[in-house]
């Protein structure tokens, strides 16, 4: 008994702790989002991503860190359309009851987004599929920008002290972003119509944002690894189409691609999926520099 | 809306001042004209007010209400809601295996199994199949059910393994707290609170078949609580009726059995991350029954027996104190005492470049410890015995599992019993386990599994042991 007391004890002098802290503290899914809420939330955030770059968001432990880490969280920003459902539902459990489906501390991108490749068919046979649509949302500079736009709103709501500054720097964001965009379409512009094939569906944001058009995946299905006969059949299929690059994650097994590279001539490369994927994206600037960058050598090199 | 009103009440206001107009002379006009003014300036600075308000409020709301706006402007499409819209997630996890066993004695000297922790049935059976429905049931709770059926002896047996509801943070408590009530796999070491289709062998471990008859599933209610600390810290404990193993044969409206558990976990690096728990279990036993009489019969005989108590005591009175060593000759009874349990897990898992789809190792390590003091009431064939008993008991495996594939697995697990004083065995029981798995996807996975189990000197069971575990509709995500 006496034990219990202490035990007691000992959690309510841990209890101010929580109540002192005064920044915001928001629990990105994936770095994507945590470095967008630093470019809106700056330093009135307290910003933690559950996921680094090197890693496949659909398959991810909910670790007892990231429960304690959810459990203190003012905010969660994950992608959505169930890209999570393997680990966020468990640790949304033991999150605060703002932090919870439909309230305004829980933001899932693509529900403030057009998804894309929403089957028309629900069933376990067709591989890893989001009835939802594809989740990789974020690439695609225009779902950022609606992104941010909501979250720059729900912040507001949660800090209205500095409703303010967040709205400020939105502006700031937007501004600087749209004219980012406006470079990156015209430096894209020649690879508009292009073939690509993809490891995993990804990519299809990018593609539909750039106007590339797709030869195929090197998965089968979604979330299926790639198979000897799938391979076999995509190497003429690439060539037909004439695709300039086969594109994949960062976390994505090299195999794959470095094998239909080898049988079609047509160059392999690991593309930034999200910030800090590859050294010098340190911010979404930088990351759609840097993948639009890529994709022009790509092609380029393919002339 | 606002703005049309207040222009038609000018305008009726105007309306009235021009007509007693016409009566004065220019300097009451202008005077007029003056109050106008003021009266239309006063106005519009009210209206730009409101509206600056309702502009606020409707951002607020806006921004609050988003989610439900959005799925609702969606549906437009056509959805139509029918009634089983609200329905439960339902999922069915089918469990099928082949066991071949080279011994046809499954019993372990000194500890005196119940039902759901004897050796699996050999041959091919379809083991047990899970039907789990879970939906929230409003705002503030969630409700889930899993039954197992199974066969046993030609009949269908149905098993209530999990009926429980739960709160959901929208109750108010404060973050970090749940509390859980009806029958659930319980906060207790690390494998009771996980089914046995998500284990990594195709059986428990020794010292859970022993002190936990499988798992610990009582109905009860337990509240746990994450502590607002950097890293993850979990206090919790629960009241239980004290039916299920190794209680048992509770009645009247005493509670009388507790449990309670703090643990702690975090990561190591980028790759790696731990857990580690302590958990006590404490109770009284009135007629718990082991070995081959199960339930109510168990229960009955035994108080039946009582009224020999005092005679049998004086004949048997040299055994006292001296542990469950002695059980040994004996298959079936009951026990009627106290009993605590003390476990105590940790869990460590390692995943090259934090992707644990690709490669991982997860090491796993669990210690029971049973303190009993009461008395066993044993039989043999016909004959029947008392012992009265004061002492412990503890067991512990561990066992390592590699992922070196996506969808291949190989492990290895120890587990070991320890019977104080002498088990008449010559040895105290452990076994020893090799599986491998394939995993085609998160929802089918096949196993095959070697155990070599040594209860007594000279006595080896060879077992083989083909598994398939599969799962159908919904299916929650796993814990750590």
């Amino acid at each position: 008994m006496k034990r219990l007391l202490i035990a007691f004890a000992f959690a309510l002098a841990l209890l101010p702790l929580d109540a002192a802290r005064a920044k915001i503290n928001v629990f990105a899914c994936h770095p994507e989002w945590a470095a967008l809420a630093q470019e809106v939330g700056g330093e009135n955030l307290e910003i933690f991503s559950a996921t680094h770059a090197g890693q496949n968001p659909h398959y991810i432990r909910a670790r007892p860190s990231l429960i304690s880490k959810i459990r203190g969280a003012d905010m969660v920003i994950c992608s959505g359309a169930s890209l999570e459902v393997g680990w966020l539902p468990l640790l949304v459990q033991k999150a605060g009851g703002n932090v919870q489906p439909g309230k305004t501390g829980y933001l899932l991108a693509a529900d403030f987004v057009e998804t894309l490749e929403k089957p028309e068919r629900l069933d376990r046979s067709m591989g890893d599929i989001h009835p939802e649509g594809n989740p990789h949302v974020q690439l695609n500079p225009r779902n950022i920008l609606a992104v941010a736009d909501e979250l720059v709103s729900r912040l507001a709501v949660l800090d209205r002290e500095n409703a303010g500054v967040y709205r400020e720097n939105l502006r700031d964001f937007s501004a600087r972003w749209k004219k980012a965009m406006r470079r990156w379409e015209t430096q894209a512009a020649p690879l508009r119509g292009k073939y690509v094939v993809t490891h995993h569906q990804s990519w299809i944001y990018l593609i539909d944002w750039i106007g590339l058009r797709r030869a195929g995946t090197l998965e089968p299905k979604p979330g299926i690894p790639p198979s000897g006969s799938h391979l076999s059949a995509l190497v003429s299929e690439a060539q037909d189409k004439g695709a300039f690059a086969i594109i994949r994650t960062v976390y994505d097994p090299d195999d794959a691609s470095e094998w239909l590279s080898r049988k079609t001539g047509i160059p392999a490369a690991e593309l930034p999926q999200t910030v800090g994927a590859v050294e010098g994206t340190d911010d979404l600037f930088s990351l759609f520099d840097r993948i639009v960058e890529e994709l022009r050598k790509l092609d380029v090199a393919r002339r | 809306m606002n703005r049309l009103s207040v222009a038609a009440f000018a305008a009726l206001v105007s309306l009235f001042f021009t007509a007693s107009a016409l009566a004065g002379g220019d300097a009451e006009i202008n005077s007029l004209r003056e109050e106008i003014k003021t009266m239309k300036a006063e106005y519009e600075n009210r209206i730009s007010r409101m509206e600056d308000r309702l502009r606020e409020m409707e951002k607020k709301k806006s921004a609050e209400g988003r989610l439900p706006a959005r799925s609702a402007s969606r549906g437009l499409s056509g959805k139509t809601v029918r009634d089983n819209d609200f329905n439960p997630a339902v999922g069915v996890v089918f469990g099928g295996r082949y066991a071949n066993f080279s011994s046809d004695d499954g019993e372990i000297p000194g500890f005196p199994l119940a039902h759901e922790g004897e050796r699996g049935k050999e041959g091919v059976s379809i083991g047990e199949t899970e039907v789990n429905l879970t939906a929230n049931v409003d705002d503030k709770f969630r409700g889930s059910m899993t039954t197992a059926l199974a066969d046993h002896g030609g009949a269908i047996e149905v098993e209530l393994e999990e009926a429980y509801v739960e709160t959901l943070p929208g109750l108010g408590l404060p973050a970090g707290a749940s509390i859980k009530a009806g029958r659930a796999f319980w906060t207790l070491g690390y494998l009771n609170e996980h089914h046995s289709h998500v284990d990594d062998f195709a059986d428990r471990p020794l010292p859970y078949r022993a002190f936990l008859d499988k798992a610990f599933n009582d109905d009860g209610a337990q509240v746990s609580y994450v502590l607002p600390t950097g890293f993850y810290v979990e206090v919790g404990g629960g009241v239980f009726r004290g039916d299920d193993f190794p209680f048992g044969g509770a009645s009247g409206g005493d509670i009388d059995t507790f449990s309670g558990f703090a643990r702690v976990g975090g990561d190591i690096g980028r790759n790696s991350s731990f857990r580690i728990g302590g958990y006590i279990l404490d109770g009284k036993a009135s007629g718990r029954s082991v070995g081959h009489g199960h339930g109510e019969e168990g229960h009955a005989e035994h108080e039946e027996h009582e009224e020999h108590e005092e005679g049998e005591e004086e004949e048997h009175g040299e055994h006292e104190e001296e542990g469950v060593g002695n059980l040994e000759l004996f298959s079936e009874g009951a026990f009627t005492g106290d009993t605590r349990l003390y476990i105590a897990d940790i869990r460590y898992t390692w995943a090259p470049t934090g992707n644990p789809r690709q490669q991982e190792l997860i090491l796993q390590g669990e210690y029971l410890r049973r303190a009993e003091k009461g008395l066993y009431v044993l039989e043999e064939g016909e004959e029947e015995t008392e012992r009265r008993l004061n002492g412990s008991a503890h067991g512990w495996y561990a066992q390592g599992v590699y992922k070196f594939t996506r969808s291949l697995r190989a492990g290895v697990r120890y587990s070991r019993l320890h019977s104080p004083g002498d088990a008449g065995a010559g040895q105290d029981p452990y076994a020893i386990a090799l599986m491998t798995d394939w995993t085609n996807s998160e929802f089918s996975r096949w196993r095959l599994q070697y155990n070599r189990e040594s209860f007594a000197k000279n006595r080896a069971d060879n077992q083989f042991i083909l598994q398939y575990v599969m799962s159908i509709g919904a299916h929650g995500a796993h814990k750590y």
